[in-house]
């Protein structure tokens, strides 16, 4: 495998940068890592696109999801990325979270093309890569044995999902979440093999960070009084909005045959 | 100053409920207090769904940042609280038939309880154009306690939008710039007034760290982002067109 298509680091920071929880404090950071005005714009261009496709949606720790993509990306800024990885970064749940007025989930011809016209080829494969790798307990150790027939792109689509977790358990997200201790399972459990991922695909400061996170989430104590009652990942509409008719209906009908068949 | 400093610089104030919940503890706040700000960040997340700023933050991210000024310049539980919804009046969505001034004051009431309402309220009457701003110390010994409270709060807004680098990524920056230059004596004096010169300081630190960000990396969105599934309720379009008919017939009545 070539040094192009191994995604090998380019210049990692020494130590992961603190990370940044909103879309002005992403743009400093990649001008502090020498990022062009150019690159930064499309960085920006992503950003408003998230915006328009996932501004509503909050997660069970009050955050927003953008918060959460943005300090994805300024963990995989700190990796050393280069621009099209950070865009495919910031637009990483597009396809899994993002809504596109359409009535499926699943994106389809259309989404795939509005991606690629504003991301690159490049970082919309990085992006399918990463919705199509599922991450749950089995699959951790699946992805482990399976790092090294990685090429480029799923590498790439792999350190972000690694950095997803960095921003999760590093800002103390985690310690937050209604699902607090599944979270904890999964760090205990699943941490060290996640650290080693990280280590084995040449990013020895992202391992460590991940380490430190992973123990401080094991450790923490939280009061009982900001996560009770707890709250649910949600779509928040404006109250003056609702979800159009034709939307509304293939979702409850939907929802219907998955009872009716189990799923 | 450089963009490494600037990028050092980040997250001096809290810009997520997280790291407001992270600095929540690290005050020492008790459990009640922590409880109560936690319900107002649930309000805010409903008034302010899908509500950007100028900047691109979401609106939820600045009020987070003013309650966390709030807690780093002392103030209490209940202005903090304030802190957090404090646009509800000037932005936030009520939902369709709640159009009413009084209507929108007696959810709010019921939701944080009547002091942090009428903290929002009191922020929503103070005049905060530039020139109100200049004229304000003047008139300071007028204010009562709420009114002070409200500018406090209202410092601490400026503080957000100025250390957040909102400012500077507006699309509109060199005129919020030129706004800032005029009414910053007069923060400054009235942070003093207030009993408050750190806070004074830390306005003025963090305007004197302006930078000019280049037009290609402004935010050019729109202020609010519903999904794109979501369309304008029809008893909201209704009530808005009747709001839209009445100032018209007020406007030509001369009333």
């Amino acid at each position: 495998m070539s040094q192009a298509e191994s995604a090998q680091p380019v210049a990692e920071a020494a130590e992961i940068a603190p990370i940044a929880q909103s879309n002005v404090e992403l743009l400093r950071q990649l001008e502090a890592r020498g990022f062009s005005v150019d690159e930064r714009a499309a960085v920006q261009r992503a950003y408003e696109m998230i915006l328009s496709v996932n501004a509503c949606h909050y997660r069970c720790s009050g955050r927003t999801l953008v918060d959460h993509l943005v300090g994805t990306t300024s963990v995989v800024a700190s990796l050393g990325a280069d621009p099209e990885w950070v865009v495919a970064s910031l637009l990483h749940a597009v396809y899994v979270h993002g809504d596109f007025g359409t009535l499926r989930k699943r994106p389809g011809a259309a989404q795939r093309a509005r991606v690629r016209a504003l991301a690159g080829e490049r970082a919309e494969a990085i992006v399918m890569r990463y919705s199509h790798m599922y991450w749950g307990r089995s699959a951790v150790p699946e992805l482990r044995r399976a790092l090294p027939t990685f090429g480029r792109l799923d590498r790439e689509a792999l350190l972000i999902r690694l950095a997803d977790q960095l921003d999760i358990y590093g800002t103390r997200e985690a310690l937050y979440y209604n699902s607090l201790a599944q979270r904890r399972a999964f760090a205990r459990d699943l941490g060290p093999t996640v650290v080693e991922m990280a280590a084995e695909t040449g990013y020895p400061a992202l391992a460590a960070a991940l380490e430190r996170a992973y123990a401080d989430v094991l450790d923490s104590p939280v009061p009982a009084a900001l996560v009770e009652p707890a709250w649910r990942d949600a779509y928040v509409l404006p109250a003056s909005y609702r979800t159009r008719t034709a939307v509304a209906l293939y979702r409850t009908v939907r929802a219907r045959l998955w009872a009716w068949t189990g799923r | 100053m450089t963009a490494g400093a600037r990028a050092a610089s980040v997250a001096r104030l809290p810009q997520t409920p997280v790291q407001l919940y992270e600095r929540l503890q690290a005050h020492g706040m008790d459990e009640a207090e922590m409880r109560r700000i936690r319900a107002a960040c649930a309000v805010a997340v409903r008034l302010f769904a899908g509500a950007v700023q100028r900047c691109g933050r979401a609106q939820v991210q600045h009020c987070v940042g003013v309650a966390g000024g709030l807690l780093e310049h002392g103030a209490p539980a209940d202005l903090i609280a304030a802190g957090l919804v404090h646009s509800a009046y000037l932005r936030g969505d009520f939902g369709a038939w709640r159009v009413l001034r009084s209507q929108r004051r007696a959810w709010l009431r019921a939701q944080l309880g009547e002091r942090v309402e009428e903290l929002v309220f009191a922020v929503d009457q103070l005049p905060w154009s530039p020139a109100a701003v200049r004229e304000l110390p003047r008139r300071f010994e007028t204010l009562n306690d709420l009114g002070r409270a409200a500018v406090w709060l209202r410092l601490c807004d400026e503080l957000d939008g100025i250390a957040s680098g909102g400012l500077d990524y507006d699309a509109d920056a060199e005129q919020r710039h030129r706004e800032l230059d005029e009414k910053l004596p007069a923060l400054l004096e009235l942070a003093t007034r207030l009993g408050r010169p750190a806070l004074g300081e830390a306005i003025a630190r963090s305007a004197g760290e302006r930078s000019h960000v280049p037009p290609a990396l402004r935010f050019r969105g729109g202020w609010l982002l519903p999904p794109e599934s979501a369309a304008l309720r029809l008893d909201a379009r209704l009530a808005r067109g009747l709001a839209a008919a009445a100032r018209r017939w007020r406007g030509a009545h001369g009333s």
